[in-house]
């Protein structure tokens, strides 16, 4: 088989003959975009859950330790809850530059996303210590249950801090794919 | 300048059939091509709004689909599935044996199916324009990669092909 009988066989393949109407296109963009707003929504109702909860828990144990890590909790999910607010705009990916930059482009947000100092680490930041602060106050003012906050403390401490080398490789792998690209363009 | 949907309809009166195979070369899955196929079209729907006229709708066209799904394979992209590869390491490639009937044009669709889908997403998209008949200078505008790139991997690509698919008929003759 010679090449362009490999390229005509490859465009002989049967086609369903795959096609949209604009009707079609603007309902489904739409039942995507309910789907986003649906998500915001949630996003706000697991913060308020979360505020009324532990709001009202500061008044049962009235302990300073867990006032602490209530307040705490309820400003990092208010972050996170003030971040999916600004990114509701965000808009689906309709790029068309080379792919080149695209791809570049898409490649270094995946890095960003798992390098310490990312959107990621820092939501972590604000997320994390204001529950681990809360349950030490909770085992504080409910010794009886020490042993098993403490099992799970730990548990979730470890668990979190290895996810920092996992992370760490994966933005080292995005890297290296960038470098790839760049070479390519150097040699050009 | 054409509204919106005009352009759409056009594009996809034009090229709805290579995107089809754009999509199949990215996902075997009937349901996740599918799902690809659409998110390309949104995709060059939307893109229409920003279209200015400044490449052909072709070249547009290629790009919003290519880099949409360039974008798929690194998102979608399974753990423990062995790295993407470069055209020049693709004689380390592992296809499924030649069953003998090299003439049977299924087989060597799958086989070439699979070929392209080891190789990582600029090189896949290399070869897939070329297959669907670009010139060098035209998978370099939609690329970024200088014409003079291209050519070479064109040149690998008609290697390598000739290698795989042109051996099962010399054997057959």
């Amino acid at each position: 088989m010679e090449n362009d009988d490999v390229a005509a066989l490859w465009r002989a393949q049967s086609s369903e003959g795959f096609r949209m109407s604009n009707e079609e296109i603007r309902n489904r963009i739409e039942t995507m975009d309910r789907k986003m707003r649906r998500r915001t929504i949630d996003g706000y109702l697991i913060f308020a859950t979360i505020t009324i909860f532990l709001g009202g828990w500061m008044f049962v144990d009235r302990n300073k330790l867990e006032a602490i890590g209530a307040v705490l909790t309820i400003i990092g999910y208010g972050y996170v809850a003030w971040q999916i607010r600004a990114n509701r705009f965000r808009s689906y990916s309709s790029d068309a530059s080379g792919t080149l930059e695209h791809l570049r482009n898409e490649l270094g947000r995946q890095r960003d996303f798992h390098r310490l100092g990312s959107r990621f680490w820092w939501r972590m930041l604000f997320i994390v210590p204001g529950p681990l602060v809360f349950f030490a106050g909770f085992a504080q003012a409910h010794p009886e249950v020490i042993r098993m906050i403490r099992f799970e403390v730990v548990s979730f401490v470890v668990f979190a801090l290895s996810a920092i080398p996992l992370n760490l490789w994966m933005a080292r792998r995005y890297q290296k794919q960038i470098d790839a690209l760049a070479r390519l363009q150097e040699e050009a | 300048m054409a509204s919106q949907d005009a352009l759409y309809e056009e594009a996809a009166g034009e090229y709805s059939a290579a995107l089809e195979r754009l999509a199949g070369s990215y996902e075997f899955d009937r349901d996740k091509c599918r799902d690809l196929l659409q998110d390309i079209h949104l995709a060059i729907w939307r893109s229409f709004e920003r279209f200015a006229g400044n490449c052909s709708l072709r070249t547009w066209v290629y790009r919003v689909a290519h880099n949409v799904a360039a974008s798929h394979a690194i998102r979608h992209r399974r753990a423990g599935k062995r790295p993407l590869v470069s055209l020049d390491d693709v004689d380390d490639l592992t296809v499924s044996a030649d069953s003998g009937d090299a003439f049977d044009q299924q087989q060597s669709l799958e086989r070439l199916r699979e070929f392209i889908q080891q190789l990582n997403p600029l090189e896949r998209q290399v070869i897939l324009l070329y297959l669907e008949g670009t010139d060098a200078v035209g998978i370099a505008e939609i690329t970024g990669i200088s014409a003079g790139n291209v050519a070479t991997k064109i040149h690998r690509i008609k290697k390598i092909l000739a290698g795989r698919f042109g051996r099962g008929d010399r054997h057959g003759k």
